[in-house]
């Protein structure tokens, strides 16, 4: 029998081995459980990712919807991860008791001592002393069994650990390597030689969306435009721009951030009309200077009116800002009083003067400039006065009136005044020019000349009837064209009838007037149609008039039985021509098909108004020359010599379409290159191809914001020209277009 | 619980087990199934890939089948598009192997093909002309875009591309022929007689503007004259002879100032000659002129400013000799006017131009007429002119490795003489392609029925 | 019709709206003779008149202006002319003045400079001046300017505006109107024909 004393140590060392022990034994229920549900989750996720792979496989040898190789590796991997934990559930602590007894034979001791515990766990009720002798001596036994309860410890965390580590090693090893292969062959290019058909790529056809944008070195700038004074347009602060429209002279200011740029270089392109009379463009180019501000840099400049690239480097970052310059124009003109030239008998009274001028910016001044020649003979003297000066303070449209005093101007007969109106801008430079509107001429007449016939030019030919007859039918088969759809089909026929009859009236009566011959006599006495019996030496060709061959430019005819036809006049020869067709397009009840025609006679009689004001002031002195006596009647010879050649005019379009096509083949590598070059091209065609520019700007627009371009490549390639469909000859080198 | 257990492990054994067995003996089966002369269709999907590997895998099994039977089988393609040049290659192999093989024409690609010229024009330029023999849609491509697209192939559609790259291709269905496009050759000068007038400057002018260099000799007095171009000028000497290293080609506008024996040596050496406006009167050049004068063509005023501008230009009435090409002519109410007739003379061309001053054109034309008539002007130099021949490698130097397989401007015929004349599609034919090999299921029945009986087996803790 | 039935040349005025444009009607005769005389050129008796106003001018693609007149350009005139010189045609003003400070030449001058630009001196080793016959110091003097005419100077160069090296535009100063002013027959009092130089603008304008 034991002391109490001794009994109480014996308590406290039962209590102690017990509770120790116990304690292990959660310890190790714990750290197993944990154990394998690890093994589980591991095995789970390899299973899950090895189907994973295998279905990609899969899916490059049969179609497989991409949901199905997910679904497949979950369901994998959750099924064998929940066959696993079977296993954790059955992991009480009598299987880890009994566990630990195999890393440490106690005769079952331990098993015992946790089958009671959890017998008395369950049967509360029946608590017994007795239990905690038992439990003493179990306990007793396990730690005897281990060599003290410390080493009894020990063991059992080593035990822990060499379990641990061998159940995990394969499943962590597994799922490593599942992985590794997964990630391999996710980003693994993908190896050639699929069954894929090799359809048409175009260089544009898979361009990545615009991630090179986002990488701009050179950083966001702030575009700053101030107009020149004069013009009294406001500042303008733009932002991150990338192209700039300025007037001419304005200060353009770039500032950005960073470091400063390696270099700004500028590019001012000449215009393309410029270009082809100098033979070849000519690019000036010059680097501005860059000063540091605050944080970041400036650069300036001045603009004028041509097309401009700014290209700011650094290092090898650039960043393209295109500026378009426009000019100011001069101020447009026109005189509305006095309204048409005049011959004054006496220069007396006033005569009022009106004008109206116009500026894009604002003008600054305006007068009325007057021209007096007078002399005859061989001597003649000018002065020049300015009449009804006036200043403005830049107003866009005004109108300039004044009277000039014919009085005061001390007019002589035979003295001319040409009279015009001019005006400036506020444009500063020296060597402005002014705008000018048409001149009118005043004369002063001769008192020889009161009496003569010819004192007023050339009495305006009969044609001017025609003119006014020639427009009304145009007028009239317009308005039928219009009415064409609201009336019936017989009334559409007999309108156009009789507006056919018309335009044949007419036709015969500008025939009459067509020729004109050599005894002077006007046609209207002599009347000739085409067919009437006589020889014109013009033929009559399906309808219409045609000069044969035989006639030289200036249609004098030597042929025919009356006297020759020295004139011709020929824009009334296409008059008539195009009034028989219009005349048998309305036969046909087709008033649109006539219209073009009518208009085409209509600007023909304007022409043969104008040509035929020749000899005004009578016939200048014939010289007769004969020739065939005077042929190389000279007795010095000329020297041989040699023409230097013409220059080659610049291959624009070619020259184009080579720079869009280099452009589209840098679309698919480089898209923020191939933007900057078509922005580029785009500036230097506005001047002369604005067809093709704007058809650039929905490029530089595609390109910007990434996604399918071909098209537009496509359009821009067409609009060029530089594709044209042949006529399917036999001849092999192609013929003349 | 158990038992059931056990017999599902049972099942799956002997599933597995006899899922082995049956790939086992269906593999040593296989050749019978096909031993005999039931013909095996190659995909025709497969056929006009231009990687050609899947093919190339599937003609060499087919070869490798051959090999191994005594009666080697043969094979039928039915070909919904040409076959690019890899494929018609291999299956040149494949025939010349002995193994049999006949095709079916659907392609409607009969007669495809594409021919590639360079113009001779100092600007460059390429004419391309493709056609077929079928009525449906064909389209022309270079390598950047698209070019042209007619309805129907049989027309046959005539390019004119100023800057062409790469190769051109036309397109029939899924069919392709290709061609290089040409560089463009270099030219020579342009000789020119004809009295001084406006006409002789003004088709200098043009020439000279469009980048040809014209020289000649106009004559303005008896002992003085005007010297175009660099030609011995200074001394007053004659100018060049008239010959192809030199010149590419001679306009000559006025007659009596070149004689026909020395206008023929130079077609003889193939350079080309441009006969127009007055050069065709008279009986100089009788035997050289593709066109005769029969009479003054009137003109028609007024038309230099509509959109047929030659019709305002005086000209003569011209016949077009037998076996000369007209290249343009002039429609009329009653008949068409030949305006410029050319044709080949010994190696080289003459053109006859019935105009007498194209001048005027210019001149009193509308304001794009500036650039049609020097684009017209540069177009019949062109025509004609001489240019020397360059050959393949010259073409492309350096990248003899990366000739394209023969074959390729005109697929249709290539294929054709690989393969002899299409056949009807034979009756025997199984209208469908016999079904893949399905011995994989067989495989993965055997791993999963086996993997599973282990499964169960080791879960219920037995070994 | 004979075998080089080449179109004749043919000499023309331009009659323009402001001003007395035909103040030298025997211009055109004198310059048909000397062509006549020197070269094989085929030409026409007589000259015409062309309006500056139609485009009838371009038909003509060398003409000739002269006046004393203030010149001033309609918008239609200079529009023809405009189109008239980008083509290729060559006019050739001269000032009948002889006047630097006239009002001919002050006003031709403006109006040449906004249709074609600004007028530049030819150089007097031009190929004009070597075009048939060859001048060596440049244009030849002529008798009025050595009177004491107009301004009293004898102007070494004519002005030209050049459009890629080919003259569009020729101005004279030196009053050739007025020396070729006279009929042909009476060429054969003058011990040394002072229209020749009319023969070099000619072969110019037809070969260049």
């Amino acid at each position: 029998m034991t002391t109490p004393a001794l009994r109480s140590t014996a308590r406290e060392r039962v209590t102690d081995a017990t509770s120790l022990v116990l304690a292990s034994v959660h310890r190790a229920h714990a750290t197993l459980r944990t154990v394998a549900w690890a093994r589980a989750a591991s095995i789970g996720v390899g299973a899950a990712c090895s189907v994973w792979l295998v279905t990609r496989f899969a899916e490059r040898l049969w179609a497989m919807p991409s949901w199905m190789s997910i679904v497949a590796a979950l369901g994998a991997g959750g099924a064998i991860s929940a066959v696993l934990t079977r296993r954790v559930r059955a992991i009480d602590a009598l299987r880890t008791a009994l566990w630990m007894e195999e890393q440490t034979p106690a005769g079952f001791a331990l098993v015992t001592l946790v089958e009671r515990e959890n017998e008395v766990a369950r049967a509360r009720a029946q608590v017994e002393p007795f239990n905690t002798l038992m439990r003493e001596r179990l306990a007793d036994a396990y730690i005897d069994a281990a060599g003290g309860s410390s080493r009894a410890d020990e063991l059992v965390r080593t035990s822990l650990r060499a379990l641990a580590v061998e159940r995990l090693r394969d499943p962590l090893l597994f799922v490593l390597i599942s992985v590794a292969l997964l990630a391999w062959w996710s980003l693994a290019p993908r190896p050639g030689g699929a069954i894929e058909h090799s359809a048409s790529r175009t260089p544009a056809g898979d361009i990545a969306p615009d991630t090179a944008r986002s990488n701009v070195p050179i950083g966001a700038w702030r575009v700053r435009v101030l107009p020149p004074a004069y013009s009294g347009l406001p500042a303008q602060a733009l932002g991150d721009v990338e192209s700039v429209r300025a007037l001419s002279g304005s200060t353009l200011s770039i500032d950005g951030t960073g470091t400063s740029p390696s270099a700004v270089q500028v590019r001012a392109l000449v215009d393309s009309v410029t270009a082809a009379r100098t033979g070849g463009w000519a690019i000036s180019a010059r680097a501005l200077r860059v000063t540091r501000s605050g944080n970041g840099w400036t650069a300036t400049l001045t603009t004028d009116a041509l097309p401009t690239e700014l290209r700011v480097t650094r290092g090898t970052a650039t960043r393209l800002l295109l500026l378009e310059g426009y000019g100011d124009s001069i101020p447009r003109i026109s005189l509305r009083l006095p309204v048409r030239d005049s011959v004054l008998r006496r220069a007396t009274g006033r005569l009022p003067l009106e004008s109206t001028l116009h500026d894009d910016l604002g003008l600054a001044s305006g007068t009325f400039e007057l021209i007096v020649s007078s002399g005859e003979g061989e001597r003649f003297t000018a002065r020049t006065l300015r009449v009804g000066a006036r200043a403005y303070a830049r107003d866009r449209d005004v109108t300039l009136r004044a009277a000039l005093n014919l009085d005061s101007m001390q007019l002589a007969p035979g003295d001319i005044v040409h009279l015009r109106a001019v005006a400036r801008d506020a444009h500063p430079g020296a060597a402005r020019e002014a705008g000018s509107s048409e001149t009118r001429s005043l004369r002063v007449a001769r008192p020889a000349e009161y009496d003569s016939v010819s004192v007023e030019p050339a009495p305006p030919p009969e044609v001017d009837k025609s003119l006014i007859s020639q427009r009304m039918l145009l007028m009239l088969t317009e308005k039928l064209e219009q009415r064409r759809l609201r009336i019936t089909t017989d009334v559409l026929k007999g309108e156009s009838a009789r507006l056919s009859r018309d335009q044949t009236r007419l036709r015969l009566a500008v025939g009459d007037a067509v020729f004109q011959r050599l005894s002077g006599e006007s046609s209207a006495e002599h009347a000739h149609t085409a067919g009437d019996g006589h020889d014109h030496g013009v033929e009559a060709v399906g309808g219409k008039l045609a000069l044969p061959g035989t006639m030289s430019a200036t249609g004098m005819l030597d042929e025919g039985d009356d006297s020759p036809v020295i004139g011709i006049n020929k824009p009334l020869l296409e008059a008539y021509n195009a009034m028989w067709d219009a005349g048998r397009a309305l036969e046909q009840a087709d008033p649109r098909a006539a219209i073009p025609h009518m208009r085409v006679a209509l600007a023909a009689i304007e022409r043969a108004r104008a040509a035929s004001r020749l000899y005004l002031r009578g016939k200048p002195p014939t010289v007769i020359l004969d020739l065939a006596r005077i042929r190389l009647a000279g007795k010095d010879t000329g020297v041989t010599n040699s023409r230097s050649a013409r220059r080659a005019l610049p291959p624009g379009a070619a020259a184009r379409e080579a720079r869009l096509l280099a452009a589209a083949e840098l679309a698919t590598g480089d898209p923020s290159a191939a933007h900057d070059s078509v922005a580029v091209l785009r500036l230097e065609s506005l001047a002369d191809a604005p067809e093709f520019a704007r058809a650039l700007a929905t490029v530089v627009e595609g390109l910007r914001n990434g996604g399918e371009i071909t098209d537009v490549f496509v359009r821009a390639r067409r609009v060029l020209g530089g594709v044209t469909r042949g006529p399917n000859a036999v001849w092999s080198r192609g013929g003349p277009p | 619980m158990t038992s059931a257990r056990r017999t599902v492990e049972v099942a799956l054994r002997l599933a597995g087990v006899g899922a082995i067995v049956l790939a086992l003996v269906l593999a040593l089966r296989a050749p019978d199934t096909s031993r005999g002369d039931a013909p095996s269709t190659l995909s025709a999907a497969a056929l006009y890939d231009s990687s050609a590997r899947a093919t190339v895998n599937e003609l060499s099994a087919t070869i490798a089948r051959a090999a191994l039977d005594s009666a080697p089988s043969g094979v039928h393609l039915t070909l919904t598009g040409i076959p690019s040049s890899s494929v018609r290659a291999a299956l040149a192999t494949v025939v010349h192997a002995g193994l049999r093989a006949a095709w079916t024409d659907s392609t409607n690609a009969s007669g495809l093909a594409i021919a590639a010229t360079a113009i001779a024009d100092p600007f460059g330029g390429t004419l391309v002309r493709a056609r077929a023999n079928a009525s449906v849609p064909l389209t022309i491509r270079d390598d950047a875009s698209t070019l042209d697209s007619i309805a129907s192939a049989r027309n046959g559609v005539t390019v004119r591309g100023a800057r062409l790259s790469g190769t051109a291709q036309a397109a029939v269905g899924s069919s392709r022929a290709r061609v290089t496009i040409p560089r463009p050759p270099t030219l020579r000068r342009v000789l020119l007689l004809a009295r001084p007038g406006w006409e002789a400057k003004f088709t200098t002018a043009a020439l000279e503007e469009r980048g040809w260099q014209v020289e000649g000799r106009l004559p303005v007095a008896r002992r003085a004259s005007v010297t175009l171009g660099g030609t011995a000028a200074a001394s007053g000497a004659v100018t060049a002879p008239l010959d192809t290293a030199r010149y590419a080609a001679a306009i000559v506008l006025d007659s009596g100032l070149v004689s026909a024996g020395v206008l023929s040596r130079f077609l003889r050496q193939g350079g080309g000659v441009i006969l127009s406006g007055d050069a065709l009167l008279g009986t100089s050049f009788g035997a050289l002129r593709p066109a005769t004068i029969v009479g003054v063509r009137a003109l028609v005023p007024g038309a230099l400013l509509t959109d047929a501008p030659r019709r305002g230009l005086a000209a003569w009435e011209l016949r077009a000799a037998v076996r000369s090409v007209v290249l343009q002519a002039e429609s009329h109410d009653r008949h068409d006017d030949s305006t410029v007739v050319a044709w080949r003379l010994g190696n080289g061309r003459v053109l006859a131009s019935a105009y007498r001053d194209s001048w005027r054109w210019r001149m009193e034309g509308r304001d794009d007429g500036l650039d049609a008539h020097r684009a017209w002007w540069s177009a019949l130099v062109g025509a004609v002119a001489f240019v020397p021949a360059v050959t393949e490698r010259e073409q492309r130097p350096g990248n003899v490795v990366e000739q394209r397989l023969p074959g390729d401007a005109a697929p249709y015929a290539d294929l054709r003489s690989r393969l002899g004349a299409p056949v009807a599609p034979p009756a025997s034919m199984r209208s469908t392609p016999p079904a893949p090999s399905r011995r994989w299921l067989l495989y993965l029945v055997a791993s999963l029925a086996l993997l599973g009986e282990w499964a169960l087996r080791r879960t219920r803790g037995a070994p | 019709m004979n075998a080089s039935a080449n179109e004749p040349f043919v000499f023309a005025t331009v009659q323009y709206d402001s001003g007395d444009w035909d103040s030298a009607p025997m211009v055109p005769a004198n310059v048909i003779d000397a062509i006549a005389r020197y070269t094989e050129i085929p030409v026409r008796p007589q000259g015409v008149t062309v309006p500056l106003s139609s485009e009838v001018l371009f038909g003509y693609p060398l003409v000739f202006l002269t006046g004393h007149l203030p010149v001033r350009f309609s918008n239609k005139e200079a529009d023809v002319l405009r189109q008239y010189l980008k083509r290729g045609g060559l006019l050739f003003v001269d000032d009948h003045n002889h006047d630097v400070d006239g009002a001919f030449n002050k006003t031709v001058r403006e109006e040449i400079r906004r249709v074609a630009g600004a007028l530049t001196p030819l150089p007097n080793t031009h190929e004009l001046y070597r075009a048939f016959f060859v001048f060596e110091n440049g244009p030849p003097t002529t008798s009025h300017e050595m009177n004491g005419w107009g301004d009293n100077l004898v102007h070494e160069h004519l002005d030209a505006v050049l459009f890629d090296g080919r003259i569009a535009v020729l101005f004279s100063n030196k009053d050739y109107s007025s020396e070729w002013s006279y009929h042909p027959d009476n060429k054969r009092f003058l011990s040394v024909d002072n229209t020749k130089f009319a023969v070099n603008l000619v072969v110019y304008a037809l070969t260049r």
